[in-house]
């Protein structure tokens, strides 16, 4: 009995150990592939970038804009270094984070995207939900069954409203419509009609970083906890309707 | 004497300890479940800390077998099956040794395909139903696997005191695979703190250490569960060596007046033993009576013989 009680208490020092060690370090934890300390060192931030409204907006060659590319500018400002953008598609983008060519990947990704397995996400930074809208002056209603709803026919809520019972009307655009809208919550916001209660589905909107660049993908979290909470991006969003 | 119906009960002092097993076994699914939840919760991407919670919900198995089969053991026999239902238990065990056997490989190649394809694991902060916290995830699943150990050590123990005395192989497997489940933490932690000093591989090598006590444990428990189908002579749970009991019972009977020469045959059924006696009686007096002499001076040896038989024969070939 004594020997098992002994080895018990080497395994718990044997814990101990290397907690102890971890904490006492300045980086904890550490990126096997250096991708944070090499950003320091080569003074630039490589983001690539998917065009993706309104996360991120605009067109190779230019310099993105849109609220992702906005908050990466400002965390590449925290680190002291320049960005250097990538335009491409995501397959490229994701293709070549897997490979360290690239430090960040943004463009409204969503943790159901299939990539996860391959490359780091970080946690949500933002959540949005898919809701239904209607007019400031029509009626309430609690349920979309039987009615006419538009969306846009790339929206991915065309199921979801037929899983309710609704009538979905794709539109190119959905301004002015008269019937009630499915479209993301600050969209319907954006064309100035009222939420209702129905909420479709929940978009978790994370970065990507390479996998298990911990150190990298720590900071980069640290800094959308601090500067991407949900409040603050539903401003950008908001301020967004102004341009 | 009627011997068809005659069902086994244990000795008094024998049934506390059983009593005491039993809570014991309640109280470790109490706290497995706990610590499955708390292993799942913090889970994250890791591979070790997925094939550690892998472990602990398979650690699940032996004392569920364990309650079921001291539920249904003693059932009375049946028209249907009129040797009663002792050896259930071992059935479902072997199903379960075997499942278990099957998952450790699967772990095992898991974890290989980790390591040759260079899984980078992403351990980020820890962040659980919709919140992150400002704490590095690794922290929370050493934290998780500290608490994973400290209930089945304890109980472990506990148990391993009491399963020689009771000589319940399901107990006494149990309460080993729950003592080496701090082995099991202490691999997966260190994984985690491999890959926090930037370690990839510390993840993987560390889920293939515990895939490996995983087969091992499906191996013992396959191994265990096909002696005692087969009917192995009587064997101590703990040192896993022959009893001899089958010469001492010889030797105990031979030594009766009535009796010139006998021979024993003995098994493992579950958790008693039976098996025949036959003898070659010195007298021709009542047959019938001497066999049931024989019988009870057999019985008594051992408080786990039951339903033995006992055959008088003219000669005995050896």
């Amino acid at each position: 009995m004594r020997e098992r009680y002994g080895s018990f208490w080497y395994a718990a020092v044997f814990f101990m150990l290397p907690v102890l060690l971890g904490t006492g370090c300045e980086r904890f934890p550490r990126d096997p592939q250096h991708s944070l300390k090499q950003v320091q060192e080569r003074g630039k931030l490589r983001v690539g970038v998917v065009s993706h409204k309104p996360w991120v907006t605009g067109n190779a060659p230019g310099k993105p804009g849109g609220i992702e590319a906005s908050l990466l500018e400002a965390f590449a400002r925290e680190l002291e270094v320049e960005i250097e953008w990538h335009w491409g598609s995501a397959q490229e983008h994701f293709e070549a984070l897997k490979h360290y060519e690239l430090d960040v990947v943004a463009g409204g990704i969503t943790r159901s995207n299939p990539w996860r397995k391959e490359v780091g996400f970080t946690s949500p930074y933002y959540v949005s939900h898919a809701v239904v809208g209607v007019p400031q002056s029509g009626e309430r209603i609690s349920s979309v069954e039987g009615r006419a709803v538009a969306l846009r026919p790339d929206s991915g809520l065309h199921h979801l409203l037929k899983e309710r019972g609704a009538r979905p009307f794709k539109r190119g655009y959905l301004e002015n419509v008269d019937m009630p809208v499915a479209a993301e919550a600050w969209e319907i916001e954006r064309l100035g009609l009222r939420k209702t209660d129905i909420t479709l589905t929940k978009r978790r909107y994370v970065m990507a970083v390479p996998s298990g660049e911990n150190a990298l993908i720590m900071r980069l979290e640290n800094f959308l906890m601090q500067k991407a909470s949900p409040g603050r991006v539903e401003k950008l969003l908001a301020g967004r309707s102004q341009e | 004497m009627t011997v068809l119906a005659e069902r086994y009960k244990l000795p008094e002092e024998k049934q506390d300890k059983l009593q005491r097993a039993i809570r014991l076994e309640w109280l470790t699914i109490f706290f497995l479940i706990t610590i499955t939840i708390v292993m799942y919760l913090a889970m994250g991407s890791s591979q070790a800390m997925k094939t550690a919670w892998v472990e602990d919900v398979l650690s699940l198995i032996p004392p569920i077998s364990f309650l079921v089969a001291m539920r249904y053991r003693n059932n009375p026999p049946t028209d249907r099956f009129p040797y009663g239902f002792r050896r259930a238990p071992l059935l479902s065990f072997m199903v379960a040794a075997v499942a278990i056997l099957v998952l450790g490989l699967y772990l095992l190649y898991d974890a290989g395909k980790a390591l040759l394809e260079q899984h980078h694991p992403t351990l980020a902060h820890f962040h659980l139903f919709g919140n992150s916290w400002d704490i590095w995830s690794g922290w929370v699943m050493i934290a998780a696997l500290i608490y994973s150990v400290i209930p089945p050590v304890i109980l472990g123990r506990m148990k391993l005191r009491l399963a020689p005395g009771l000589q319940e192989k399901t107990l006494f497997a149990d309460a080993n695979m729950n003592k080496a489940d701090w082995m099991t933490a202490v691999a997966a932690g260190l994984g985690i703190v491999g890959v926090g000093f930037g370690f990839w591989w510390a993840d993987s090598v560390a889920a293939a250490v515990i895939s490996l006590d995983v087969i091992k444990d499906g191996v013992t428990n396959v191994k265990r569960a096909t002696s005692d189908l087969l009917g192995q002579s009587p064997t101590d749970v703990k040192s896993g060596k022959q009893l001899g009991l089958a010469d001492k019972l010889s030797e105990e009977l031979g030594a009766l007046q009535e009796v010139q020469d006998v021979g024993v045959r003995l098994r493992e059924e579950g958790h008693v033993f039976s098996g025949e006696v036959f003898v070659v009686l010195s007298s021709s007096g009542d047959t019938a009576r001497q066999v049931e002499h024989i019988r009870e001076r057999a019985t008594a040896l051992d408080w786990r013989l039951h339903n033995l038989t006992v055959m008088p024969v003219t000669t005995l070939e050896k």
